[in-house]
């Protein structure tokens, strides 16, 4: 310490620590201690003429109108203020779907222009906005729709711009003109925003007692009346949705936007893993996520990869979570950054080690020792059941409870 | 001449100098208040540097713990070796400054420390949570103080990381930190979706080489 006292600056983060004086105001009293030399600053690179560094020092908070001194070096160009919709904005901030990013961009210029024509006195051209959506489980149909729904509403498209996600038991109904019915309410929740027919193709399988081809009937019915308030996607596996078009004649003309999802790939799933763990304050460690990845590319993975894509992801890390927890309450642990971060200990734990299981499903103790069947249907069944009063098969093509147990139980 | 007993240099440490008592890494300070992300900006930050070819200095744990070291209480270190360049650094979390003076005297000790650190830093990243203020909060006044003490006393060594920049509200609190506290530097961040870690990246390596 200079001359055998504290230095000033020494002297002024005793008072931070001793409450007389608050971090800010030691940081304006830093900068005029060293601007007066007294902390004996060492010498700068020299800066364009203005002020000086005391001067700017005094002011705590300058305002912009009477602020003054050398001038700032121009900032990179902010991109322009907003005429990009928040809703364009977070699809972009979405992990890969590069083509439908593109796609949909594109759209919303489209709708764009055709608004500043309409402004401008011009004719503007109609444009269906119907949609066929085709892709595995969980490559992001679902998010993708409910953006799109907010994206009209800013364009003007649609008034409410809200999402209705049905499938076909909410279309479906058991007796003659029970079908119109049920199509009519889902229509009226979904007017002013986006209807969401999740497996449409399901609708055409139903054999001639079937009552499916009346809800597609009364699907085309309700886009028509209200072409001007409603978009209707139907969304569904690739091949199976191009059956649905064929069996279908007038249902091409009547969704010209088809949109294909591809499954991510093994990065953008990395990522997406990281992302997710983010969103809940955790991060994977490098050698986790090279254990996912190493799941990734084996047989069983692949499948559960084509059958879940981010679903997949999102059932691991709320898996390995949960592991980490016993983990750390096994050790005891207690850093921030403990309580953050998730190990490849965490995630191979919530791989499965039967292929037969769904992912997430414990096939092991946290010992490592093989777990009690009766804990394994009990965790299988409580992923399950969510699903099932979804009417969704968590990601598994056609499942239904009853087809799992048949399954897993030895 | 010194401060604190602290080297004060208008550069940042060189790597490999041999009289530093960090080994020869400059030391980056990622400061800001309570609350606004600097762990898990941290820690996906250093992961993002590792991915891409970088080091990162193992806890001796099999690198579980990915470079945490251990730290004064409320303050964070991890080693990075920056990919490309490979120039050391340590990147250190301080602990939050709050807006006024805390009552408990743990905190003030650590805002103290973060203090001290920042007198010492080679370089300075502070990180303000721009969705909070794009959600209507104000400028704080530690903030407000943190970037008039960088402009005059970090020139081309501080940034102003506009954290939470995936928010709705990022970018509209983003703009309102560039007027207010006018940086030398703004980078849009989010420890989320890794949004402006290629600049963090780029400003660091220029503020190393």
């Amino acid at each position: 310490m200079a001359n055998g006292r504290l230095a000033p600056a020494e002297h002024l983060l005793a008072r931070v620590e001793r409450g007389e004086i608050s971090p800010a105001e030691a940081l304006v009293a830093l900068s005029t201690a060293q601007g007066q030399g007294v902390a004996q600053a060492p010498a700068r690179p020299a800066t364009p003429a203005g002020p000086s560094p005391r001067a700017a020092a005094q002011k705590t908070t300058p305002p912009a109108s009477t602020r003054t001194g050398p001038p700032r070096p121009p900032s990179p160009p902010s991109p322009p203020l907003s005429t990009e919709p928040a809703a364009l904005h977070e699809l972009r901030s979405l992990t890969g779907l590069g083509e439908v990013k593109d796609l949909i961009g594109e759209l919303h210029a489209f709708l764009e222009v055709q608004r500043r024509r309409r402004s401008a006195g011009l004719k503007s051209e109609p444009q269906s906005l119907h949609m066929v959506f085709r892709g595995n489980p969980g490559t992001g149909k679902t998010t993708v729709a409910r953006i799109l729904g907010r994206l009209f509403k800013e364009a003007g498209v649609l008034e409410k711009g809200h999402m209705v996600e049905v499938e076909r038991a909410d279309l479906v109904g058991e007796y003659i003109g029970h079908t119109a019915q049920k199509v009519r309410e889902q229509v009226k929740k979904a007017m002013g925003g986006v209807l969401f027919v999740d497996e449409a193709y399901s609708l055409a399988r139903g054999g001639e007692k079937d009552f499916g081809k009346e809800a597609i009937d009364a699907l085309v019915k309700a886009m028509e009346d209200h072409r001007h308030n409603l978009v209707l996607i139907l969304a569904g596996y690739r091949d199976e949705m191009d059956w649905f078009v064929r069996q279908n004649p007038g249902l091409r003309s009547r969704f010209p936007i088809h949109i294909d999802f591809p499954d991510y790939t093994a990065d953008e799933l990395l990522r997406i893993a990281g992302r997710m763990a983010a969103e809940r304050d955790y991060v994977l460690t490098e050698e986790a996520r090279r254990r996912l990845l190493a799941y990734l590319e084996t047989p069983a993975g692949r499948r559960e990869w084509e059958n879940g894509n981010a679903r997949l992801i999102r059932n691991l890390l709320e898996r390995a979570i949960r592991r980490q927890a016993v983990r750390l309450v096994r050790e005891g642990a207690r850093r921030r950054e403990d309580l953050m971060l998730l190990t490849a200990t965490d995630v191979a734990g919530a791989i499965p080690a039967n292929p037969a299981l769904p992912a997430g499903t414990a096939a092991t103790t946290p010992g490592g020792q093989p777990a009690d069947p009766v804990l394994v249907l009990r965790d299988l069944i409580a992923q399950i059941t969510p699903a099932r009063q979804n009417g969704r098969a968590g990601g598994m093509r056609g499942g239904g409870i009853g087809d799992h147990i048949g399954e897993q139980v030895v | 001449m010194t401060i604190l007993g602290s080297r004060w240099s208008s550069r940042p440490a060189r790597a490999g100098a041999g009289t530093d008592p960090r080994g020869g890494a400059a030391r980056c300070l990622l400061i800001g208040q309570p609350g606004v992300g600097r762990t898990l900006f941290a820690l996906r930050f250093a992961a993002y540097l590792q991915e891409r070819g970088g080091g990162l200095n193992a806890d001796g744990d099999g690198g579980q713990h990915a470079a945490m070291a251990p730290s004064p209480p409320a303050q964070q270190r991890v080693r990075v070796t920056l990919p490309g360049s490979g120039a050391a650094l340590d990147l250190v979390d301080a602990g939050g400054l709050p807006a006024g003076i805390h009552p408990e005297a743990a905190v003030r000790a650590a805002a103290a420390r973060s203090l001290r650190a920042l007198l010492a830093a080679d370089l300075c990243l502070h990180l303000a949570d721009a969705a909070a203020v794009g959600g209507g909060a104000p400028v704080s006044a530690v903030d407000r103080a943190l970037a008039a003490y960088a402009r005059e006393f970090l020139p081309g060594r501080y940034a102003l990381l506009a954290g939470k920049a995936d928010h709705p509200l990022g970018r509209a609190g983003r703009l309102k930190l560039e007027r207010e506290l006018v940086p030398e530097k703004v980078i849009p961040v989010s420890a989320v979706t890794g949004t402006g870690f290629r600049e963090v990246y780029a400003f660091l390596a220029a503020g190393t080489s």
